[in-house]
C-alpha cells in the first residue's frame, strides 16, 4: 500500500484532536480490531464448552446449573455463560467489532479507492528505476514502447498511455480482499441479529387433523397432514409415528413427504418436524336405538364435530341436552374436563310412540356397557355400533435463518482470503525519454510470478536475458 | 490517522452506529428472551381492545365495537375449566349489580360445542351474552391467552384498564368497577 503513500497523505487541513477523533481512532485501530476478534473467538470457545440452555433437559435452569456444577454453575448462570450466543455482553462484543469493522474499512478503502482510479501514467524516471524491477533499454523509439504495449496487453495487463509514458496494471481487484474479508465478517455478525427480523425465525406447535390442511404462520405455506401413522408396542407405547404431509406454496403443492422423528421436511429454510401426537379421540359413531335385544329401531350418526340439537330414528326423536366431551364428575356433578371428545357422554331425551314422559337418558359412548347400566329402566336403549377415532398430529415449525446467513458469510470471507492471497496487483510503468525507454514494474506479493512476467516481456523486447536482472538499479 | 474527517461527519458516524447498536442490543434482549411470564404475551392494560365478531349461543353475531360507550368486562372460558365454573356465579352477581349501570359481562368461550355450554348453563343460570370462539382464533391468536380464565375491564372507550389471569371474585370485579368510577 505504501505506493499510494504520498497521494493518501494529502490531508485535511489539521485541526485539533477532538475526544470524538479519539473514539474514531479507537476504532480506526487495526490492533482493536483484532483483541474484539480474539475476545469474540475466545467467547465462543466458552460456549461451545458450556452446555447452553436450549440443550439442557431442564425447564428451570437456574435450578440445574446451580445442580449440577454448584457454585459455579450458579455464577454461569448469573453472568449469562448459558446463554452466550444472546447474552448482551456478547452482542455488544459483536456490534463493537461490527464498528471497528466499518471504520477501519472505511479510513482505508475509500483512499484506496481513489489512489487507483486515479493513477498518474506518467511517473517521473527516477521513481520507475527504484520499482522492484527495472531496465533501461537505450537506442529504443515509440516502435518499443508499441512492442511493449501489445506485449503487456497478450498478458491480460489493462495498459493506459498518456505523453509517451505507459503504465499497465493486472489484479486490481486483490487490493480490495481485505475488505471483502471484512464485508463477511460483518454479514456473519448480521446473521446473529437476524432473529430480529420479523418472519426470519419463529418456532410454532401446529396440530393437524387427517385430512386438514393447517396455515402455517409467518408464511405463505401450508401444509396438510393426509395421514398420521402410529405403531406401538405391545404394551401400548409408541414405537414409531410418522406424517404423511404435503407442504402448499400459496396454494400450490410443492413438497410431499413422510415426516419422522428426526426426518423433518424442510422447504426453503422452514423446517416440519415430527413433534408428538394428541391422544386420539372420538371423530364419530353410529348410534343404534333399540326396545331391547331383539328388537331393533334404527340407527343414527352422530358426528361429534357437528353435534345435532335432534336425530330421528324411525318414528322417534333424539334430543341433545347435554354433552361432555372428556367427562369426569367433580363434587357429585357431571362436568368436561377438556374440550377434546376423549371420554364422550351425553344426555339425551327420546320422544316417540309409547313414550308418555320423555326422561333424560345417559349416553356413554367412550364405554357403552356403562349406558345400558345407567338406563336400563328407560324405555330404548342406546348403543353404538361403529366408532371412528381420530388423532391429530403435532409438528413443530422451525425457521432460522441465522445458520444459513452464517455460511455465507463464511463464504464471503474466504473469497475475500482467496483474493488477498492468490492474487496480486502487479503494475509496470514505462517512459520514453531521450531514446532509453524505462521500463519498472512492481507487485505487491509474488515476486516470482512478475519476475517471470519480466524476463519474457523483456526477451519479446530482444533483450539478452543475462542484461536485464534489474542491474541498472544501482 | 491517515486521513481525517470533519468533526461533524466522525460525530454523526459515531453517534448513529451507537444508538443503532443500543437498539440492537436491546431488541435482542427482548425477543431472544423467550421465557418471560404468558401474561405479557396478552393485549395489555391502556392498549385499545382488539375488535373481533363472534356468533352468539342463539346463532347472531356480537362485535365487541357494537359496545362501545358501555364498560364492558370480557372473560374468556370454558366449561371445562374448573376456574372458569367456579367464576360464573360470580360474573352473574356483577352482571345483575352492574347491567343498569351501563356494564355488559361477555363470555367468551373457547370453541365447545353450543349443547355442551347450553347443557353447563341449565346447571349455572346466567343471562350475560356468550359467544362461541369456534375457530379459537380470537382467544388464541388476536388476544394470545393462554390459561384461563382471562378477564379485561374495558372501558367506554374501547381501552383495556385491568387485566387477569384468575378467577375472579365479585368484590375484585366491584372493585375495578368502581375505581373506573362506573356510574359515579
Amino acid at each position: 500500500m505504501s505506493l499510494e503513500g504520498e497521494e493518501r497523505r494529502r490531508v485535511l487541513p489539521q485541526r485539533p484532536i477532538t475526544w470524538i477523533d479519539r473514539i474514531w481512532n479507537y476504532f480506526a485501530s487495526v490492533k482493536i480490531a483484532m483483541v474484539y476478534i480474539g475476545l469474540i473467538a475466545v467467547t465462543a470457545i466458552i460456549g461451545t464448552l458450556i452446555p447452553q440452555e436450549n440443550t439442557i433437559p431442564s425447564v428451570d435452569p437456574a435450578t440445574f446449573y446451580a445442580g449440577k456444577f454448584g457454585r459455579f454453575g450458579s455464577f454461569m448462570f448469573n453472568a449469562g455463560l448459558t446463554r452466550m450466543y444472546s447474552s448482551w455482553w456478547f452482542l455488544c462484543l459483536l456490534l463493537l467489532l461490527a464498528i471497528s469493522l466499518i471504520i477501519c474499512s472505511w479510513e482505508r478503502i475509500v483512499p484506496l479507492y481513489k489512489s487507483l482510479t486515479h493513477q498518474t501514467v506518467k511517473k517521473s524516471i527516477q521513481w520507475i528505476r527504484q520499482r522492484q524491477l527495472y531496465y533501461g533499454m537505450s537506442d529504443s523509439t515509440d516502435e518499443d514502447m508499441e512492442r511493449l504495449n501489445s506485449s503487456l496487453s497478450g498478458r491480460h495487463y489493462k495498459v493506459s498511455r498518456k505523453d509517451g509514458a505507459l503504465l499497465a496494471e493486472k489484479g486490481r481487484f486483490s487490493r480490495f480482499g481485505p475488505y471483502i474479508i471484512h464485508i463477511g465478517l460483518l454479514l456473519v455478525i448480521a446473521a446473529a441479529f437476524s432473529r430480529l427480523l420479523p418472519g426470519w425465525f419463529f418456532n410454532a406447535d401446529l396440530i393437524i387433523d387427517n385430512g386438514q390442511t393447517m396455515a402455517v404462520p409467518h408464511t405463505p405455506f401450508s401444509i396438510r397432514n393426509n395421514k398420521f401413522m402410529m405403531e406401538q408396542y405391545p404394551d401400548g407405547r409408541a414405537k414409531m409415528y410418522s406424517t404423511d404431509a404435503t407442504l402448499f406454496d400459496n396454494g400450490k403443492p410443492a413438497v410431499s413427504n413422510t415426516i419422522t422423528v428426526n426426518h423433518p421436511l424442510k422447504y426453503k429454510n422452514v423446517l416440519f418436524f415430527q413433534e408428538s401426537f394428541t391422544t386420539p379421540r372420538f371423530q364419530s359413531a353410529v348410534v343404534t336405538l333399540s326396545k331391547d335385544s331383539k328388537h331393533s329401531i334404527g340407527n343414527f350418526s352422530l358426528d361429534l364435530t357437528h353435534l345435532r340439537s335432534t336425530y330421528h330414528v324411525g318414528a322417534y326423536t333424539v334430543s341433545t341436552i347435554n354433552y361432555f366431551p372428556d367427562f369426569s364428575v367433580e363434587g357429585s356433578a357431571p362436568v368436561t374436563v377438556s374440550p377434546e371428545p376423549q371420554k364422550p357422554v351425553f344426555i339425551f331425551e327420546v320422544k316417540g310412540p309409547g313414550i308418555t314422559k320423555p326422561q333424560p337418558q345417559w349416553f356413554v359412548l367412550f364405554m357403552p356397557v356403562m349406558s345400558s347400566f345407567l338406563s336400563k329402566d328407560a324405555p330404548l336403549q342406546f348403543g353404538v355400533n361403529a366408532v371412528q377415532m381420530t388423532q391429530s398430529t403435532v409438528l413443530r415449525v422451525h425457521k432460522d435463518v441465522t445458520v444459513p446467513l452464517i455460511y455465507f458469510g463464511a463464504l464471503v470471507v474466504l473469497a475475500g482470503l482467496a483474493t488477498t492471497f492468490y492474487f496480486q496487483h502487479r503494475r509496470w510503468w514505462a517512459r520514453l525519454e531521450d531514446g532509453v525507454l524505462h521500463i519498472g514494474c512492481h507487485t505487491n506479493k509474488n515476486w516470482f510470478a512478475i519476475k517471470k512476467d519480466f524476463e519474457v516481456v523483456m526477451m519479446g523486447l530482444g533483450v539478452n536475458e543475462r542484461q536485464e536482472q534489474g542491474s541498472d538499479r544501482t | 490517522m491517515i486521513r481525517r474527517q470533519s468533526i461533524g461527519v466522525r460525530a454523526t458516524v459515531l453517534f448513529v452506529f451507537f444508538v443503532f447498536a443500543i437498539v440492537l442490543i436491546y431488541a435482542s434482549v427482548v425477543r431472544f428472551n423467550i421465557d418471560k411470564p404468558e401474561i405479557d404475551n396478552l393485549p395489555n392494560v391502556g392498549q385499545m381492545a382488539p375488535d373481533f365478531t363472534l356468533k352468539q349461543l342463539d346463532g347472531t353475531s356480537l362485535s365487541l365495537s357494537s359496545l362501545r360507550g358501555k364498560t364492558v368486562l370480557l372473560t374468556f372460558w370454558g366449561t371445562y375449566s374448573g376456574n372458569s365454573r367456579a367464576e360464573i356465579s360470580a360474573l352473574q352477581q356483577v352482571y345483575e349489580k352492574w347491567k343498569g349501570k351501563g356494564v355488559v359481562i361477555v363470555g367468551v368461550d373457547i370453541g365447545e360445542d353450543p349443547i355442551t355450554i347450553s347443557g353447563f348453563f341449565a346447571s349455572h343460570p346466567a343471562t350475560f351474552p356468550v359467544v362461541i370462539d369456534k375457530s379459537r382464533d380470537v382467544t388464541l391468536n388476536t388476544y394470545k391467552i393462554q390459561p384461563i380464565p382471562a378477564t379485561f375491564l374495558i372501558d367506554s372507550s374501547g381501552r383495556i384498564r385491568e387485566r387477569a389471569v384468575e378467577e375472579m371474585s365479585a368484590e375484585t370485579l366491584d372493585q375495578w368497577l368502581v375505581k373506573l368510577g362506573v356510574g359515579a
